[in-house]
């Protein structure tokens, strides 16, 4: 009921609770920003441009409920951030952390997760992000992404088997330590 | 951590990543970015402000030089400041007529006390001047040759007064300019100054000196205080990139840049001897506060460090001072004539002019000019960010590419020659290398592209301005304020 009077009154301009929304949610779509960039900088940059657009689209937004309220946000939040890898032609895997150097992951990531999904290719993250946690399918991702849905199941398989080596790695290195 | 499976991977990372957090690392930062009621609000006035502050800044500047390159270098400056007090210490009567059919009752009984205010006066002296000497020593002995007419005044109400004209000014002097061996300081040969509003007095010539020499001197003294360096409201207009406002990492910056400069003369190696040239040179030349203006390219690194490569003109000046004895001769011409009388009332003579002879010391510069182009290599560290306000911490390698002196530059034999861009490569370094610069930085984000700011510098100079055949060696260091705009891609 809070998010509902919050939007509720940012839709309406009120500068107050569109703080107060910012407040609330920045930590969360920062979070969805970085799935996609694994740069703090670069995340917050695309914070600034997706806040802009939350903020012009408020008065169409129609208030159902919280979930679905943080689910147009995050979508939002990736759509942005999807902009911004085409736009700046990240497709490489040149920004991701190395993925052989896992001691470093508790350093820089205190979630082990966050870190694993970082050491992906930017590619193999990003269809990654987009369907097994935002849930879009092939095609959509295709379309977003200007390639072949061929192509975005590939990446999938190949970031999935990515995902679980590092994870036994993470796993292995626990036992040792 | 929970243990993964290859077909539940989708579901594990889909689970722990709703509601997932990354705290933002400075929240008012980033919303002051984003609050949409900030855009726009007080940005017109800011930009106005800004311009027309740069506008008035750049302006005066221009005046200031404008003024000073008129008698720079082409020509010597006409820069006076009066050291003596000016009193007219010659009266001549430069013409005499027994006018009387021409002088006006009206007129006459005003001036019937001017001889005596002539006496009176002790700022004035009458000097040997014959035919007024005669009018003195015959003022008892010899009758005048016209008071019966004039004291008939029933005879001369036909006459009406003449409209006065604009009093003239005729000066000369004999300027010398010590220890110079070409160009003599110029001469003035004539000056105008607008007529006296006409109220009749008993000492027309002291009216006139009231009302029109000071105009004169006024006019004559030109050297008017150095350009100040502006002053910043609150000290904090200014500019610098903010590397986390924009999501580019190259900017523009285009700045201008106020200096005073701290002259570093000395001696070359083997000269100690010439100190004699060494404190003249200190006494006489005085470095005036240069501008620069230039524009550079530059490229935020992640880690807050921007590198920034740029081009810049500088110009610096300096006048040689010196100080003059100037005598000259003012001559007042009024058709309307000066009416002298005797303690009877008795006209005495009448002049249609009087001419006034002052001397007094006056400093004359000389203007130099020494143009530099320079390409600045500035890097800039983040110091401290709140809001739309940046201090950043800079340094620089100015590496100077060209350096040209025009003027007159004083020998060790104290003559002073001309310098020009054929001759210059004779006397003076075509660069002089590298120098350093130092100082803040503080910028203002007026919206998201845009950054103003204001940036106080020091800047040190390595080599010195003359060859080192030269027996002066000469740096110039630069403490300044430097404002500027960068735009970020």
């Amino acid at each position: 009921m809070i998010l509902k009077k919050i939007i509720s009154a940012a839709s309406k301009g009120n500068a107050r609770a569109q703080r107060q929304l910012f407040d609330l949610t920045c930590d969360q779509l920062k979070s969805v920003a970085l799935r996609y960039v694994a740069d703090h900088s670069i995340a917050e940059d695309i914070l600034q441009e997706t806040y802009l657009r939350i903020f012009s689209n408020l008065p169409q937004f129609q208030y159902i409920n919280d979930s679905a309220t943080y689910g147009w946000l995050r979508q939002i939040t990736a759509t942005e951030a999807i902009r911004y890898i085409k736009k700046s032609k990240r497709w490489t895997a040149s920004t991701a952390l190395n993925a052989q150097d896992n001691t470093t992951f508790n350093h820089v990531f205190e979630d082990e997760l966050y870190a694993i999904l970082l050491t992906l290719p930017d590619q193999q993250r990003l269809v990654f992000n987009m369907h097994a946690i935002e849930g879009y399918t092939h095609r959509e991702i295709a379309q977003k992404m200007d390639i072949a849905e061929s192509s975005s199941r590939s990446l999938l398989t190949r970031a999935r088997a990515q995902l679980k080596l590092q994870l036994t790695k993470i796993k292995s290195y626990e036992k040792a330590s | 951590m929970k243990k993964p499976l290859s077909n539940d991977i989708d579901h594990m990372f889909r689970q722990h990543f709703h509601g997932h957090e990354v705290p933002v690392s400075n929240k008012d930062q980033l919303w002051y970015r984003i609050q949409p009621d900030k855009k726009n609000k007080f940005l017109p006035w800011i930009l106005t402000l800004g311009i027309l502050l740069a506008s008035g800044v750049t302006y005066s500047i221009w005046n200031e030089q404008q003024n000073k390159n008129n008698d720079l270098y082409t020509d010597i400056t006409l820069k006076t400041q009066l050291s003596n007090p000016t009193q007219i210490n010659d009266i001549r009567i430069s013409k005499i007529e027994n006018i009387l059919d021409s002088a006006s009752p009206d007129l006459a009984t005003h001036n019937s006390n001017t001889l005596t205010g002539y006496r009176n006066n002790s700022a004035l002296t009458i000097q040997s001047n014959p035919e007024l000497s005669q009018v003195v020593n015959n003022q008892q002995n010899t009758a005048p040759q016209t008071p019966s007419i004039l004291n008939d005044k029933s005879t001369q109400h036909t006459h009406e007064s003449k409209t006065r004209k604009n009093v003239k000014f005729l000066q000369s002097n004999n300027a010398e300019e010590p220890r110079t061996n070409n160009q003599p300081i110029s001469n003035i040969s004539e000056k105008h100054a607008p007529a006296p509003a006409f109220a009749p007095t008993h000492y027309p010539i002291l009216q006139k000196k009231s009302s029109s020499l000071p105009d004169l001197y006024q006019r004559i003294n030109r050297l008017k205080p150095v350009m100040q360096l502006p002053k910043l409201k609150n000290g904090n207009i200014g500019i610098l990139a903010c590397d986390a406002v924009t999501k580019g990492r190259f900017y523009l910056d285009l700045y201008s840049l106020a200096a005073l400069p701290l002259d570093n003369n000395s001696l070359n190696p083997g000269n100690t001897d010439q100190i004699e040239y060494l404190n003249t040179w200190n006494e006489r030349y005085e470095s005036l506060p240069a501008i620069s203006i230039g524009g550079a390219l530059g490229y935020k690194l992640p880690s807050g460090i921007d590198i920034a490569l740029g081009i810049e003109y500088q110009r610096l000046e300096s006048q040689y001072k010196t100080k003059q004895t100037i005598t000259e001769r003012i001559t007042i011409y009024d058709p309307n004539a000066y009416f002298f009388y005797d303690d009877n009332d008795n006209v005495v003579w009448v002049g249609d002019s009087v001419t006034a002879i002052s001397t007094y010391d006056r400093t004359v510069a000389i203007g130099n000019i020494t143009t530099l182009l320079n390409v600045p290599v500035q890097i800039s560290y983040s110091l401290y960010q709140k809001g739309p306000w940046r201090l950043k911490a800079n340094a620089a390698a100015i590496f100077n590419i060209s350096m040209r002196f025009r003027g007159r530059y004083l020998r060790p034999d104290f003559s002073l020659i001309t310098i020009d861009a054929a001759n210059s490569p004779t006397y003076t370094n075509t660069t002089i290398g590298v120098s350093i610069e130092g100082g803040l930085h503080l910028g203002y984000w007026v919206k998201d592209r845009w950054e103003l700011y204001a940036s106080p510098r020091y800047r040190f100079n390595q080599q010195s301005y003359w060859n080192n055949r030269e027996v002066l060696n000469q740096r110039r260091h630069f403490i300044g304020v430097r404002l500027g705009v960068q735009y970020h891609f």
